[in-house]
């Protein structure tokens, strides 16, 4: 895929992220994943569709994810990754999704989103495309966000 | 929107098993799915987006998709051939019962995205925020659990 179509979803997490109270928003590294890959074992995927097709996952390990969910409720402590954190985790991969579709619309791609579903494993193998996915890391207080982008024109 | 949309997916379902596999499947009444529920180890996700946004999923065992995959296509179990052939299914089963709901409704402008694929032995799939309903299809083969959910009511 097209590696430009990341910087949209890049520019989501920076826009975004310091609204939720995180203080830290770095980009780590950037790969080309196989089709098929192992993930870390809390994902949260969005589908899109109309001119540009496919999904974006957004993976992170169950450490992150509880960290992830207690920085956007101001610092709750989270031990359980419960219903209340399973929602602040899927409601902020949608905002992402939405603010990277608005940029998206704005360059003339017109993209509309699905509802996230969050899948929670161990060991998960996801497909998350037809083409090779792009992974690009965010890195937070929270830990490492894994933005997995699976998407064709 | 009717509630009666989920007939549509498991109609097409049971006719798609039959055309393709050869399969006689039985699919139960639909139930309410709950926000979270266990997967059974291989789960194939399509959203859809429109005027009302929400997803399908066709989940089973990662056993009962080999099988399903060897008979509709001849072949031994090879993973990448598995994957694409559950895809295919549930893209079939949910471009018809997409299209039959957005027959029924006009303006409602359903359009679906592609399928997104998870296997594991312990998966939870959580859809917060969705109504969903579940029709759990007996086949030869195993079972097939086929979940629509929708924002919003029903």
């Amino acid at each position: 895929m097209d590696a430009a179509l990341a910087t949209p979803f890049i520019k989501a997490f920076f826009d975004l992220l310091p609204q939720l109270g995180f203080q830290q928003v770095k980009r780590g590294n950037l790969r080309v994943s196989e089709k098929m890959a192992v993930s870390l074992d809390v994902i949260a995927v969005v589908g899109l569709s109309q001119q540009l097709r496919g999904n974006v996952a957004y993976a992170m390990s169950q450490e992150t994810a509880k960290k992830f969910a207690s920085v956007m409720m101001m610092g709750m402590p989270v031990e359980q990754l419960d219903e209340m954190s399973q929602s602040a985790i899927s409601e902020a991969s949608n905002m992402i999704t939405a603010n990277a579709a608005m940029t998206l619309e704005s360059q003339g791609i017109s993209v509309n989103i699905s509802p996230p579903t969050l899948v929670i494993g161990q060991g998960v193998k996801v497909r998350i495309s037809q083409v090779q996915s792009l992974i690009v890391e965010i890195v937070t207080e929270a830990g490492v966000i894994e933005v997995i982008l699976g998407l064709e024109r | 929107m009717s509630a009666n949309y989920l007939e549509h997916f498991s109609a097409s379902m049971l006719q798609n098993l039959q055309e393709m596999a050869g399969l006689e499947a039985a699919a139960s009444q639909p139930a309410v799915q709950e926000t979270a529920f266990a997967s059974q180890g291989f789960s194939v996700i399509i959203g859809i987006t429109g005027k009302r946004p929400g997803r399908i999923i066709l989940d089973t065992t990662q056993e009962t998709a080999c099988k399903l995959s060897n008979t509709i296509n001849g072949e031994e179990c090879d993973e990448e051939f598995v994957l694409d052939t559950m895809a295919e299914l549930t893209n079939i089963v949910s471009g018809n019962g997409i299209t039959t709901v957005n027959n029924a409704n006009s303006g409602m402008g359903l359009m679906l995205t592609p399928p997104s694929i998870f296997i594991g032995n312990e998966l939870t799939i959580v859809s917060p925020k969705l109504n969903a309903e579940v029709v759990a299809v007996t086949t030869p083969l195993g079972l097939i659990n086929l979940s629509i959910g929708f924002e919003g009511g029903k």
